[in-house]
């Protein structure tokens, strides 16, 4: 099986990633913050270096405020549920995954309103400019997707948190597609809350994610329960990162990304991001000379895109694409990829689309042939 | 005579101390908090062979809370 799907989850691992699950089963056995004897103080160490290794990744001053999830959406549920309140409104991008529009929805029936910004792809003023334009008195919160999982498109992020903070709004990123992949700083981009899987561009295992919060603004707990701290309070602990990870950590599954984020630190998001981009415009510059195919987004170029496609051939669906291929041993998303947004945008809302994400292990061979396969079809 | 003992909100503050005193030189052991009164139970500290005024603000610039000074047979 030739992989292209690593937009839903990066495959395969680095060996580095295999070698620290096996080392966790085996040496950090114990409950992280939960007892007094060595085990268990040496497994929370290993869980802090995880702590310390996302925040020098994502450029963040205080490893504490990096909180372990089991995925993206987790952490945009915690901060999306936890700033909000009934009469507060929230703007969004037309890119947003069903993990920002869902929690929304569902806090329509509270008295939260949202509007969603036209993104203007290849221009970001008009982009930020459409978000400001949807600004009102009560807006409380704006929500951009970094990169669309679905085509590509890369979002002004820094340019948005500049505007959020001039307004007084709280910005949230959805890093889902970008952290590993782009450059983050917590310092210099700006944003109030980022969120990202720790399973896709951080090359960790599943059951894995990262919320960062840079801003003095705590979201309410999604949960409560025990931390192993302050045991005497019946009420939650206010500091994170114990506030929002109630109940045994998934100390695995965090060492395991620790592996990951070493592995991306070690071979930096700039020299993968350049790498996946030239196999992305390969197999772009292939598929647009194929007649049978349609794309929908211009070529991928560096600093606007992300190394993810999505195309269709004439007379199928995404799903029937992706099924063709998937007999001939490629492994690629078909369908609306949980961004129904995104589709209505691009009019690939009745047939969905076929998606090719690249990742860093990802070789031009595979490239070569993927663009044979389709041209098969 | 024990050891002194700075008591913090929880292991990752207890950890991230550890790491800021080593950068002075200081070396530490996390220890769980032992005394279980009503108002600290359940919590971690570190135990160190320095004196505790320097340890104590090298933590608190570092923007650890501390909850308690004890000193502990260990």
């Amino acid at each position: 099986m030739i992989y292209f799907d690593n937009a839903a989850t990066s495959y395969p691992k680095p060996p580095g990633v295999l070698a620290a699950l096996r080392g966790a089963m085996v040496y950090y056995g114990a409950n992280p913050g939960r007892g007094g004897h060595d085990l268990s103080i040496s497994t929370a160490q290993a869980v802090y270096q995880v702590r310390e290794a996302a925040a020098n990744l994502l450029d963040v001053p205080n490893p504490e405020n990096v909180i372990f999830t089991n995925n993206c959406t987790h952490g945009l549920n915690t901060v999306i549920q936890g700033v909000l309140a009934p009469g507060d409104h929230v703007i969004v991008s037309d890119l947003e995954h069903n993990s920002v529009t869902r929690p929304l929805y569902r806090l329509l029936r509270q008295g939260v309103t949202f509007d969603i910004a036209q993104t203007v792809p290849g221009d970001d003023d008009q982009t930020v400019r459409a978000f400001a334009k949807l600004m009102n008195g009560k807006t409380r919160l704006i929500i951009c997707t970094h990169g669309s999982n679905v085509f590509g498109i890369k979002l002004p992020v820094r340019q948005l948190a500049e505007m959020a903070r001039r307004a007084g709004v709280l910005f949230l990123v959805d890093a889902a597609q970008t952290a590993g992949v782009l450059d983050i700083s917590a310092v210099t981009d700006g944003f109030d809350y980022l969120c990202a899987p720790g399973h896709k561009g951080l090359y960790g295992p599943t059951g894995t994610g990262v919320m960062v919060i840079n801003t003095t603004v705590m979201p309410a707990p999604l949960m409560q329960g025990g931390t192993g701290s302050q045991s005497y309070a019946y009420e939650q602990p206010d500091f994170p990162p114990d506030c929002y990870e109630s109940g045994t950590i998934n100390t695995l599954g965090i060492i395991g990304m620790g592996a990951g984020l070493a592995y991306v630190t070690a071979r930096t998001p700039q020299k993968i991001y350049a790498y996946e981009m030239s196999l992305a415009g390969y197999i772009y510059n292939h598929l647009s000379r194929n007649s049978k195919v349609e794309l929908y987004t211009p070529a991928p170029r560096v600093g606007e895109s992300l190394p993810v496609l999505s195309f269709n051939l004439q007379g199928l669906t995404g799903e029937e694409t992706a099924a063709c291929l998937n007999k001939q041993g490629f492994a690629l998303r078909g369908g609306l990829h949980c961004s129904p947004l995104a589709h209505k945008k691009y009019g690939t809302l009745e047939r969905g689309t076929a998606r090719i994400s690249v990742g860093c292990f990802n070789t031009l061979c595979e490239a070569e042939m993927l663009c044979a396969a389709i041209k098969k079809i | 005579m024990g050891k002194p003992v700075i008591l913090v909100n929880s292991v990752t503050h207890a950890v991230r101390g550890q790491k800021l005193l080593s950068q002075y030189g200081i070396s530490s052991d996390i220890v769980r908090n032992i005394t279980h009164n009503a108002t600290n139970g359940c919590g971690y500290g570190l135990a160190f062979r320095a004196d505790p005024l320097m340890v104590q603000n090298i933590l608190m610039r570092g923007g650890i809370k501390i909850l308690d000074i004890l000193e502990v047979e260990i």
